[in-house]
């Protein structure tokens, strides 16, 4: 560079190039091959894009585990609200009683019916029903083994006697094969639709009572129901 | 600058001066404003930084309470020393790059009046109480279409150099000077009209007040800086940017990542978490950027470069602006990680990578550009040389000590604030030390700055300083700029 006149000091200080000799010079340089290495390629634009590839691949495997699954009300990224949705910690009362709701169109609509009201003289009601609204430890039994037998049952304005021709299943066994927390969300809905007004029923408390009955064989009667407290 | 008619076959120093004596006008007017400013901005600044270590100081006084003054330093660096000084030295150089003769400086000068004006306006309106509670657009509403005016008719003859100029080609300091004058209108309309004219609801304002935070740092500050000191390396070492032709990948990758890393600001803030993570990880995709300036600008340092910093201080102030560049663009993609984000967010050490781009990057790049340009302009050396390097010497102790003061107390600050065993007082208790040395470097710039205006004003103002000796207006040949040599390839 034996072009560079020697410094002015700092007063003025002296250029090194004239503007278009810069433009001019890297006009040409824009267009001109990167300087290849003595294995015959070049070395700068192949790191270059070996650390595109590293970070575009580094960014989208962030993005998937932070996204929150695009929820808008999702602020930890960490969250995903799909899977947090089946866990019993990210339960809501409005959650548990979407999903008992959900159970009951499945598996006792058939039977009880839309409105809770049952059949006459085929099967009991559960809207002001006193079991359905009653002790905790029954209705789980009746649920968890079914019942068979004559039952009476009182609702708010009748007393109703029904005969053993229907049985009601268990839903621990096929086809149900129900969760106790999935049996626990039926039951809080239950409690709580067709104006019953009963407090909800938690999965603990059935998994108490499974391992409770765990002996018993086959459907409960009124008898071994009434024999609980 | 009639002294300097062609005096040699050579055309571009004629051509050089004809330019430098059209532009000579509005460029001066807005250094001035400009220099006001940022005097102004120190002293608020230093202000600020005193009462955040003894809040007793200048109690009384309700127009310099912390709430005021420390908005109103922000904003005057920000607007009033920031936008003139990047449109004096961008007009300048788009004049110098396009070969432009501009017709008609008044106008600029009208428009630059204005635009000081309304900045006057808006920080009176913060120390008198009116301020928004926008991070970086505090002024009062009122003021922003004023602005906004102003300014594009000052950016209009920025814009307007480019197409009048009889320059062929386009130099990757055009590209950055081009890109950052539509880049600030845009963010400034964009964010006016979502926050103050017509507000977005909810969140969604955080976001825009953290992209319009993040695009003024890293949309108007990084890019004129940048694209200073793309045209200081070569024009004074006299070497070509190494890797050119990588250049343009940088300039593309930073435009399109820039505009989306805003969001990491906003980590485990209250936003969606998908807004959070791409910002994230457009803060991440930023390394490549960095890697190809950094390849430009310190590969032109190699093979003796680094012996000519020792000569030249204009080359010193442009080497720290590249090295600000790279760290402060660093610490945003170290603060978008997770980890990193749940200890620094909300504590100095966000802040000091902000003053490390409008400061290190931005400011350090203008004063390279201004020891260079105005002596040209004005057709006189400098007055004082010891000033300059004062300045210098000043700027960088001040620099380095509030960066590395403000980022040590916000790691403290920050992990401090996680355990909540420790009380906060005590939180704000430790952090003490580190503020007294932000103090401290704040005194620094300001007597930096001082020592920068002294000599500006002596330079325009007193043609005949050092009347005795090399006071004549500078002979044409002593500016006569030798032709740049391509670099020979192997191949």
């Amino acid at each position: 560079m034996s072009s560079i006149p020697s410094s002015l000091g700092p007063r003025l200080e002296s250029a090194a190039a004239s503007d278009d000799s810069i433009q001019r010079v890297h006009a040409g340089l824009l267009g001109q091959k990167p300087e290849p290495e003595p294995g015959g390629y070049a070395l700068a634009p192949l790191a270059l894009l070996g650390l595109m590839s590293a970070l575009i691949l580094g960014c989208c495997i962030f993005f998937v585990r932070n996204r929150g699954g695009f929820d808008p009300l999702v602020y930890n990224g960490r969250i995903d609200p799909k899977s947090a949705a089946n866990t019993s910690a990210a339960l809501t009362p409005e959650k548990i009683i979407a999903n008992g709701k959900a159970i009951y169109g499945l598996s006792c609509i058939q039977c009880h019916g839309p409105e809770g009201k049952g059949q006459p003289s085929l099967f009991p009601p559960l809207a002001g029903s006193d079991w359905a609204n009653g002790s905790e430890d029954r209705v789980i039994r009746i649920l968890l083994h079914g019942l068979k037998d004559p039952i009476k049952v009182k609702t708010v304005d009748s007393t109703l006697d029904f005969a053993s021709s229907n049985k009601m299943p268990s839903l621990l066994a096929p086809p149900y094969g129900y969760s106790d927390a999935k049996i626990s969300f039926v039951l809080t809905y239950v409690r709580q639709a067709f104006g019953n007004n009963a407090p909800p029923i938690t999965a603990e408390k059935v998994t108490a009572v499974r391992e409770e009955i765990a002996a018993h064989k086959g459907e409960f009667t009124q008898a071994d129901l009434l024999a609980v407290p | 600058m009639s002294a300097s008619k062609p005096s040699s076959p050579v055309l571009p120093v004629a051509e050089a001066a004809d330019i430098d004596a059209a532009v000579r006008l509005p460029v001066l007017v807005l250094l001035a404003f400009a220099i006001l400013w940022l005097l102004t901005a120190s002293a608020l600044g230093l202000v600020a930084a005193i009462k955040l270590t003894r809040p007793d100081f200048l109690a009384s006084c309700e127009w310099l309470t912390f709430g005021r003054v420390y908005p109103a330093a922000l904003n005057a660096l920000a607007y009033g020393w920031g936008v003139s000084a990047g449109l004096a030295v961008a007009l300048w150089l788009m004049a110098r790059l396009s070969r432009a003769v501009l017709p008609g400086g008044g106008l600029l000068v009208v428009a630059a009046v204005c635009w000081n004006v309304g900045v006057k306006l808006g920080i009176l309106g913060i120390l008198a109480g009116w301020s928004n509670s926008v991070p970086w657009l505090e002024m009062p509403r009122q003021v922003m279409p004023f602005l906004l005016v102003a300014y594009v008719c000052m950016a209009a003859w920025v814009v307007g150099a480019l197409r009048a100029g009889s320059s062929p080609r386009l130099y990757v300091s055009q590209w950055w000077v081009l890109a950052a004058l539509f880049w600030l209108p845009w963010l400034l309309t964009a964010a006016g009209a979502m926050l103050f004219f017509a507000p977005v609801r909810g969140t969604v304002q955080s976001v825009v007040a953290a992209w319009y935070a993040h695009g003024l740092l890293a949309l108007w500050f990084a890019p004129l800086g940048l694209g200073l000191v793309y045209y200081l390396l070569p024009k004074l070492l006299g070497k070509p940017i190494r890797a050119y032709y990588l250049a343009p990948f940088g300039f593309w990758f930073y435009a399109l990542f820039s505009a989306w890393a805003g969001a990491a600001r906003l980590a485990d803030g209250p936003v969606p978490a998908w807004t959070q993570a791409a910002g994230a990880i457009a803060s991440f995709m930023l390394l490549l950027p960095v890697a190809v300036i950094a390849v430009n600008l310190f590969g032109s340092f190699l093979g003796g470069g680094l012996a000519a910093l020792g000569r030249g201080v204009v080359l010193r102030f442009a080497a720290v602006a590249a090295l600000f560049f790279v760290l402060s663009t660093l610490l945003y993609v170290a603060m978008a990680l997770p980890g990193v984000a749940a200890i620094t967010r909300l504590t100095w050490f966000a802040a000091a990578s902000d003053y490390a781009v409008i400061y290190g990057v931005f400011s350090f790049a203008v004063f390279g550009a201004v020891y260079y340009l105005a002596p040209r302009l004005v057709g006189r050396e400098w007055p004082f040389a010891s000033l300059i390097r004062a300045h210098f010497w000043l700027a960088l102790a001040g620099l380095v000590l509030a960066g590395v003061s403000l980022s040590l107390g916000g790691l403290q600050q920050g992990r401090e604030l996680t355990n909540a065993k420790i009380p906060f007082a005590d939180v704000t208790q430790h952090t003490l030390p580190y503020l007294q040395a932000a103090t401290l470097a704040g005194a620094l710039l300001l007597l930096g700055h001082l020592a920068f205006a002294v000599n500006f004003v002596k330079l325009v103002l007193c043609p005949r300083h050092r009347a005795a000796s090399a006071a004549a207006p500078v002979p044409a040949s002593l500016l006569a700029a030798p032709e740049l040599e391509l670099e020979v390839h192997a191949s």
